[in-house]
């Protein structure tokens, strides 16, 4: 397919810092490429800024290969953009109409304040993974391979929960802010796995407390973290996270 | 008693408890409706249905029942509903809410973000229906009677047609969400749960506005 090239009106959100007040600005840029990615097109844009000395628009992104996690914003509604499984840095500009009004829009959520822009602290994910999403073990050297035998299926299983790259998103789209899917997908990754048994409940109740102390909201069901999460994680890990947590809470004694 | 009083004050535990509530409340309506078909029945078929529940046992579990599922549900629902909506911080998203990447039927998706409105229409539907047909009727005597002649009135019927559509819609999200939240999730039973619910949405929605159309069209005989 040949390039050719688009204009968008870009409608941004635009602010300095946590505390100071924050507006939209509207941008017009023409000639984007189709080729460019969402975030090549923003790098034209902080670039038109920069040479008219006004101030970029900060926005996160690391490795620009959908792997990383750091990029996100939302697009129209849509975190992430319009596409399903994937990332913002993935999302391309061939996807959007010339003429496009596109707003721009950082992840809304408390326990995610705004930092600068479409950049916001995400720290609060760091704090549920501290409360518990990890194995205590004493390591010494690698152990052998196959040295615990996991089924395929199991394997594969935990993958796709482990496959969560924390950008985000799922907290984006949730109508309650809810963290669960992010949460979920990290309890139960290790809950798939021999590896993850020792401390699977006292894991489960002492993420999910976490991510409720820090303010995120609870599970309607809307599934709309599913939709939004780029590595398309499945809403039965919030289920499988619920079961272990009332088990925990009520069996185990926890 | 602490361990309790923590799992029941979490979000997980109260979600647990609102789908409990809620299976609760569906087992209800289906005997409910089961009940109120008699209503059909030419002869006096209904209000001895009505006098035997009167006098009988499950009047009383189910009165009892009532009273503490409703309460319950309604109650945690807004708790959590509050600290939902606290969630999403100060500043909401200006782009609107029908944005959705989901491939799931448009009134699926639609369910799952109105069910919560939904609930706060039928507690005001439920509010007036117990006034109007158990706590204003402390005579059972003719109950059929009573019913024929309020819903021959067309604004009582559409009431109760709007109150069945809201019963099917509120269930039509909440059966196979309650079962998620109870932890139950399996790759071939899930749908067919989902399935399920959307059954017992029709049935609700269908049966109990069969009785309020039935009756202001037909206008049966007292």
């Amino acid at each position: 397919m040949s390039e050719s090239t688009i204009s968008v009106t870009l409608e941004v959100w635009r602010q300095p810092g946590t505390d100071a007040a924050g507006r939209f600005e509207t941008y017009q840029l023409d000639g984007v490429s189709t080729d460019s990615s969402f975030l090549e097109m923003l790098d034209m844009l902080n670039q038109k800024l920069l040479t008219e000395g006004k101030e970029p628009v900060a926005f996160e992104h690391d490795c620009r290969e959908g792997i990383c996690g750091s990029c996100g914003f939302v697009i129209n509604g849509n975190p992430h953009g319009p596409d399903r499984g994937t990332t913002v840095c993935q999302l391309h500009m061939r996807r959007f109409k010339s003429g496009a009004k596109l707003t721009l829009e950082p992840w809304r959520a408390k326990a995610f304040p705004v930092l600068r822009d479409l950049m916001v602290d995400r720290s609060a994910f760091d704090k549920i993974m501290a409360a518990g999403g990890y194995n205590s073990v004493n390591v010494g050297n690698a152990p052998d391979a196959n040295s615990i035998p996991i089924g395929q299926d199991a394997a594969s299983e935990a993958f796709d929960a482990a496959a969560c790259i924390g950008c985000g998103a799922c907290v984006a789209a949730c109508k309650n802010a809810s963290a669960n899917l992010f949460t979920s997908a990290k309890i139960g990754h290790l809950a798939m796995l021999p590896q993850g048994q020792p401390e699977r409940y006292t894991r489960t109740v002492a993420m999910l407390d976490m991510a409720e102390d820090l303010g995120f909201g609870a599970c309607s069901w809307t599934q709309e973290c599913e939709a939004a999460c780029p590595k398309e994680i499945s809403v039965k890990w919030i289920s499988r996270a619920q079961r272990d947590y009332v088990k925990g809470r009520v069996v185990k004694g926890i | 008693m602490s361990w309790l009083k923590r799992t029941l004050s979490s979000s997980s535990g109260r979600k647990w408890l609102v789908a409990l509530s809620g299976l609760g409340l569906i087992l209800f309506l289906v005997i409910h409706l089961l009940g109120n078909l008699q209503i059909f029945l030419p002869d006096e078929s209904f209000n001895e249905y009505a006098h035997h529940l009167h006098d009988g046992l499950l009047i009383v579990i189910g009165d009892v029942g009532l009273l503490v599922l409703f309460p319950l549900h309604i109650g945690l629902v807004i708790w959590l509903a509050r600290e939902n909506r606290k969630a999403r911080g100060a500043t909401g998203y200006k782009a609107p809410m029908t944005a959705t990447k989901q491939k799931r039927s448009f009134a699926r998706v639609l369910a799952s973000k109105t069910t919560l409105y939904i609930g706060l229409v039928l507690l005001v539907f439920v509010a007036i229906h117990v006034w109007q047909f158990r706590l204003h009727h402390s005579e059972i005597g003719n109950l059929r009677g009573a019913i024929l002649e309020t819903l021959a009135n067309p604004m009582w019927a559409i009431f109760y047609v709007l109150g069945s559509l809201a019963t099917g819609w509120h269930v039509f999200h909440g059966f196979q969400a309650a079962f998620r939240s109870l932890g139950f999730t399996h790759n071939r039973f899930t749908p067919a749960l989902v399935n399920l619910g959307t059954a017992l949405a029709l049935l609700f929605a269908i049966g109990f506005s069969s009785i309020a159309l039935w009756i202001v069209i037909a206008q049966p005989h007292i």
